[in-house]
């Protein structure tokens, strides 16, 4: 058959039908996202009552408590004035009582690197949103910080905006920082700003269904694959009393504070506080990616009143639609749900036309009756944080089969035809009925202007089983955190480990869960009661040896340095032998390569097995040296660690060039075996090396008069240098150098190495060697022989390793050029360190921060003491692959991972008080604001000049420093001088060009004299600053002198 | 002595004397900055004579700048390029400028001295003699902002007669340099007339000088301010304070490219 017409038309239909298909496929995944439900995988809230987290408010709701208090004292509020019992009584509130945020001030603004004064500036709002987003994420299992640059969304409903004056009132000291810090959109956008988030930023007003609201857009948004995550919630801090005092003229709140919603007794609504944040992914993604699946958001839907009744009131048909459209985007009928969190203000005309509704949509056709309740009843009415915290209440509620009790109900509401459907007010605690489908309930918010939104979440689908996996032999647990306080409060948050909380399951939280701050400390434990104990000397800020603490300071390139002859001993490396695979490996590896050259088997050796040779014989002590720092080397790499560059010294370069690629092991073996061996047969017993602790020109001044039969053979730092040479001098020598005062030190080897003794054996070498197969190294390599680095014009052949054992060590030299070339972490990859004194002392002098760690220490040569060294680095900013010891991918079970601390922020309060002129009648105008938190201008009776000159001499240097501490912090906005340390850079905590001029011109008013434009600049720190105006500030003379 | 191929061979060029186009100013420009530091440190010496020196003996400055390897100020450093732009045939005149302070104020108008270059009908500013943090490469007279590693920056003429270069840094606003008059000045304005303003800024710079440094590095600046370095790579600015002396002696040694033994 040829191509005839019909053929080309049944191909043409095939490819129609393929494309059908391909659309159909495309549509079904289309409208399957569309509805995809959407993980809760993280909450955070503060609410009244002292709520932090989304557990204390299960335990308020399950305990059946009321929050609501009396007003909060400590906001500058005139209470007095504000309350009155007369509701006719304009300008007061005849209620006095409400839901408050007793932390509302609290903030730890340092965490987030703002300044105090822009802390005091922005609305506690703003900062709440910041912690909470930050736990959420934590609670998530996730490193808020390494979400920068995500396509996160941030959704937060806020409705205040009350906190701060208008921007014409901005008090002294705040400007610039009052209209972000007070502004709604900057609610949403410093969240994504301080986290580096790339999704909108959102921030919702719909009044009081504000938070329900931003939840069911972050939803949509998550739905649509426009972000990939969100925070969303909302916020409501009440910054003034003003809508008390509004509610009051209108009688709308209830006279005791309490909302008693849906009860017979509701007379009003009680006004409250809050905030909420939930972290919300796709449910695929947290499924895939393994993280916490709280419950879910199975649909939701927003509409609006339109015309209603008037601009307030609520529209019980639209209520209707709102329920039905979320019920429809979830995909189920009513009967489906269990329980809904009214939006149960309390109110006697809302409540009824909300219940109304309720019975309209879900009351009919059911087996079970719609169980109703409002969280509103225990802590008032959150207004633009009350959706969420109705989500994390009922999220709880699901996770634990409990509906909880409703308070403040005497009979349900009267004004209700309870009998129009089957929903039952919950006026006492019941479990939730079993159903044989995962338990759902719905939550509504109604907002004053007409914004109805409406959530059905549903119970979390089952998690599979976490896998187990074996407990590592010794466990890290990671700490972190940006201050020394926080990093101790941390620890001290830290549950200690038991049966139930599994040490290894936590460790892999820490480490693997959780942001690395700057101040570390990791608690090494083989036991629970070694970890118990270590954490809780890391809490109480005391020492202990299983618990390293720094400052991860350094930033450089990493360095491995092998030592020479020296850090051996009997038994090193053979505990690594059994529990470290990795270097098992590498020291049989080592051992194959030697055993082409030597008679004896490193294996016995390491282990000490009977018969085999002991580390008297040079020709043993330097080839097992060798193998037990390469496989160190091979472990430190394992665990993540990778060298930048390396540098050995005397025959640690031979370890060094293999570890740089430079040498392949077979001959490195040769290299180290046949030339230890050529020392035993020609040089040992002829010579000895002495160590002195002095400079290189004074040790050469020293043996000068030997003649030459001492030589400088090793210099290792500014006051210590290595001379060897003939036996009978060196004994001559050492009397005479202790005669001096000079504290020598015999090494216990008999030959010289490094000297002229070493030319006996130059042609034995040069034929044992020839052959050689060197390469360009691989890793960077500092010849301490050559003082340079070694490119391919220097190679690694016999006539080098001739070179490295007749040639002076110049390691501090090699040392010096590390850090001048960025190198500021150094590894001693040996099995005690012996380089570590010398490498400190060269490093002090680059005063760039810089660590030095060893690997193993004599007598302790267990996984124990390599991981410590892990830890010892890490803590400084190194970084350590700690998979190497926790495993890779063990996922955390959830109940670990819940059992993490969130961070222990450092509070201190922020709050710009608001003064009202005490009657229209006074004089003298009271300032409208005052800082509550700032310090206040020294002293009013005598000027800083006048009690300078009556000092005595003495005092007059900590008077000035005192001076330029305090008025250091009153520019940065701290509450106390003892916020500034007088060796910290102005420019290192908080100052700018323009705050340095203030300060400049502060100090410069307060000692009454001109002072440099640049002052801060040249004279960098509180300290220095201080001595500057010593010497350039002459004392007035006294008047009656 | 002036020596033109030397000149070029200090600035890493190589080969004929390169033609006057803009892609060679912005090459010399870079190379200018990253070579020949700004170092006021004479100005401890000059006293309140500080604009004396603005119309320089340029083989006399050679030899110390260039051949002796100081840093300089901004009449020496951009004289000395006027003089090498000019022997490659460019058109180069004299510009000065108000630096912008701290506080939002303007230092006098003739306060700092630098060059701008004429290229097809188009004015750019170039200058290789301001400590930093600024420009890396020559600026086009335009409002367009113009990326130079990771920096922005541009031109924007103002009604009052002033003309602003503005930068702004990766993750910052912008903010103004300085502002200048693109008008060319004459030595003569500096040497033969009164300037009350600028003697009393004059005044006040010596009663207390601040040492700054600055150099160009491969994608940004240092600029040490006594002891504080200000960095900006990429455009990311980075602030150090160099409180130990030897940490101080380091910087100083790196901007000022005095010889440590360098590795590798």
């Amino acid at each position: 058959m040829g191509t005839t017409p019909s053929d080309k038309v049944v191909e043409a239909l095939r490819a129609s039908l393929m494309e059908n298909e391909r659309l159909k496929q495309e549509n079904q995944r289309m409208a399957a996202a569309a509805r995809e439900p959407i993980a809760i995988v993280g909450m955070a809230c503060r609410l009244p009552g002292g709520v932090s987290t989304p557990d204390e408010l299960w335990e308020l709701v399950a305990e059946g408590r009321d929050a609501v208090s009396g007003f909060p004292d400590n906001r500058g509020w005139d209470l007095e004035r504000l309350f009155d019992p007369d509701p006719e009584r304009p300008g007061t509130s005849y209620v006095n009582q409400g839901g408050f945020l007793d932390g509302a001030a609290e903030f730890d603004a340092g965490f987030f690197g703002i300044s105090p004064r822009e802390a005091l500036a922005m609305d506690p709002q703003q900062r709440l949103l910041l912690e909470t987003s930050w736990e959420a994420l934590e609670r998530a299992g996730l490193d808020p910080s390494a979400l920068a640059g995500g396509k996160v969304g941030v959704y937060s409903g806020v409705m205040y905006h009350d906190y701060a004056p208008g921007l014409e009132f901005t008090p002294k000291g705040l400007e610039g920082f009052l209209g972000t810090g007070n502004s709604g959109s900057v609610a949403s956008g410093r969240v994504s700003y301080t986290l580096g988030l790339e999704g909108p930023a959102i921030t919702v007003d719909t009044a009081c269904s504000s938070s329900l609201v931003a939840v069911h857009l972050a939803a949509q948004a998550l739905r649509s694959g426009e972000i990939d995550m969100a925070l969303a919630g909302g916020v409501a801090v009440m910054g003034t009393p003003g809508v008390f005092v509004e509610f009051s003229t209108q009688r709308g709140l209830a006279r005791d504070g309490r909302c008693k919603a849906f009860a017979d007794a509701a007379d009003g609504t009680g006004w409250a506080e809050g905030v909420g944040v939930l972290a919300l992914e796709r449910l695929s993604d947290a499924r895939r990616l393994g993280h916490p699946v709280l419950a879910v958001v199975r649909g939701s839907a927003v509409n609006q009143d339109g015309t209603s009744n008037g601009l307030t009131a609520p529209n019980g048909p639209s209520q209707q639609r709102v329920i039905r459209a979320a019920l429809a985007n979830a995909g189920l009928t009513p009967d489906g749900v269990d329980a809904v969190e009214g939006h149960g203000t309390g109110t006697a005309l809302g409540d009824p036309i909300e219940a109304q509704a309720l019975l309209a949509t879900y009351g009919g056709n059911r087996g079970y009756p719609l169980f109703l309740g409002s969280l509103k009843s225990n802590i008032g009415h959150a207004q633009s944080a009350a959706g969420v915290a109705g989500i994390i209440k009922m999220v709880q509620a699901m996770r634990h089969g409990v509906l909880p009790k409703t308070l403040h109900v005497d009979r349900p509401s009267t004004k209700v035809d309870w009998s129009a459907g089957a929903v039952e007010l919950l006026t006492e605690r019941r479990e939730w009925p079993r159903t044989g489908r995962p338990r759902r309930a719905a939550v509504s918010s109604f907002g004053v202007s007409g914004t109805n939104a409406h959530i059905v979440l549903e119970q979390a689908p089952e998690q599979p089983e976490a896998r187990s996996a074996p407990r590592p032999v010794v466990v890290p647990w990671i700490v972190s955190a940006r201050t020394e306080a926080a990093l101790r409060a941390q620890a001290g948050r830290l549950p200690a480990p038991s049966e139930r909380l599994d040490a290894a399951a936590v460790a892999r939280g820490l480490a693997f869960h959780r942001a690395r701050l700057n101040r570390r400390a990791v608690v090494l434990g083989s036991t629970d009661a070694e970890l118990s104990g270590g954490l809780t000397a890391l809490a109480a800020g005391e020492q202990a040896p299983n618990v390293v603490t720094g400052a991860a300071d350094v930033d450089g390139r990493t360095v491995f340095v092998f030592p020479g002859q020296g850090h051996q001993w009997a038994g090193m490396g053979a505990r690594l032998l059994e529990t470290e695979w990795v270097f098992a490996q590498a020291i049989a590896d080592c051992a194959k390569a030697l055993s082409a050259y030597v008679d004896w088997d490193l294996l016995d050796v390491v282990r000490q097995a009977e018969g085999a040779p002991d580390f008297a014989r040079v020709d043993v002590v330097q080839p097992a040296s060798f193998a037990v720092m390469v496989a160190l080397a091979r472990l430190w790499q394992h665990y993540g660690v990778q060298p930048d560059a390396v540098v050995g010294h005397s025959q640690g370069e031979i370890a060094a060039a293999h570890i740089a690629g430079a040498l392949g092991l077979d001959d490195a073996a040769r290299v180290v075996a046949l030339r230890s061996q050529a020392i035993g047969s020609r040089l040992a017993g002829r010579g000895g090396m002495m160590f002195l602790p002095v400079s290189r020109a004074e040790a050469e001044d020293r043996i000068a008069e030997y003649g030459g039969s001492i030589e400088i053979a090793a210099v290792n730092g500014p006051a210590s240098t290595v001379v060897a040479g003939d036996a009978g001098a060196l004994g001559d020598f050492r009397e005479a150098a202790e005669q001096a005062g000079i504290r020598a030190r015999v090494i216990p080897v008999d030959y010289a190495s490094h000297t002229g003794h070493v030319e006996a054996i130059e042609d034995e070498l040069a034929t044992a060697l020839a052959g050689l197969r060197p390469q360009t190294p691989k890793i960077p390599m500092y010849s301490t022989y050559r003082d340079a680095w070694l490119d391919g014009t220097t190679p690694l052949d016999a006539a080098y390793w001739y070179g490295n054992l007749r040639h002076e060590v110049r390691f501090a030299a090699a040392v010096d050029a590390l850090t001048a070339t960025g190198h500021h972490a150094f590894v001693e990859v040996s099995a005690h360190p012996v380089l570590n004194m010398a490498l400190r002392e060269n490093v002090e002098r680059s005063g760039a921060p810089t660590v030095v760690v060893g690997s193993l220490r004599r007598d302790e040569g267990g996984p124990e003491r390599f991981a410590a060294s892990l830890a010892e680095l890490y803590v400084r900013g190194g970084s350590v692959d700690w998979t190497g010891l926790l495993g890779h991918d063990v996922p955390v079970p959830p109940e670990a991972l819940a059992a993490l601390p969130t961070y222990a922020f450092q509070h201190r309060s922020y709050w710009l008080e608001q003064f009202q002129p005490a009657t229209a009648a006074s004089d003298v105008p009271n300032p409208l604001f005052q800082e509550s938190d700032m310090p206040t201008d020294a002293d009013d009776q005598q000027s800083f000049r006048d009690r300078y000159a009556a000092l005595p001499a003495g005092e007059r240097p900590a008077a000035l420093l005192d001076l330029v501490r305090a008025e250091t912090a009153a520019v940065l906005g701290h509450s106390d001088a003892g916020a500034v340390d007088a060796d910290e850079g102005f420019f290192d905590i908080g100052f700018n060009s323009l705050t340095a001029v203030e300060l400049r011109n502060r100090l410069a008013a307060e000692i009454g004299a001109e002072l440099p434009v640049m002052l801060l600049f040249d004279q960098p720190t509180p300290g220095l600053l201080a001595e500057y105006l010593l010497d350039h500030v002459a004392a007035p003379a006294a008047e009656y002198a | 002595m002036f020596d033109l191929d030397h000149y070029l061979s200090v600035l890493g060029h190589t080969g004929p004397v390169p033609a006057p186009t803009a892609e060679t100013l912005r090459l010399l420009h870079k190379r200018h900055l990253m070579t020949v530091p700004f170092d006021n440190f004479l100005n401890g010496e000059r006293g309140t004579a500080i604009w004396d020196g603005v119309d320089i003996d340029v083989d006399a400055v050679y030899q110390e700048v260039i051949v002796g390897g100081r840093g300089g100020v901004c009449y020496e450093l951009n004289g000395l390029f006027r003089a090498l732009l000019t022997r490659l045939g460019y058109e180069v005149v004299v510009l000065s400028a108000g630096v912008r302070g701290p506080d939002g104020s303007y230092g006098p108008d003739m306060e700092h001295l630098f060059n701008g270059v004429r290229i097809d009908g188009e004015w750019y500013l170039a200058d290789v003699g301001y400590s930093g943090p600024s420009l890396i490469e020559p600026v086009r007279v335009s409002a367009e902002p113009q990326e130079q590693y990771g920096t922005a920056f541009r031109v924007r003429e103002d009604d009052d007669g002033f003309h602003y270069l503005e930068r702004r840094p990766r993750d910052g606003e912008w903010g103004v340099v300085h502002r200048f008059r693109l008008r060319p000045r004459a030595f003569s304005e500096w040497l033969d007339a009164d300037h009350p303003e600028l003697d009393a800024y004059a005044r006040m710079l010596s009663a207390h000088v601040t040492y700054i440094r600055g150099r160009a590095l491969e994608n940004g600046q240092m600029t040490l301010t006594g002891r504080r370095l200000l960095i900006v790579e990429d455009g990311r600015e980075r602030v150090r304070v160099l409180v130990k002396a030897d940490d101080f002696e380091a910087v100083l040694d790196d901007i000022l490219l005095r010889t440590r033994s360098a590795a590798a």
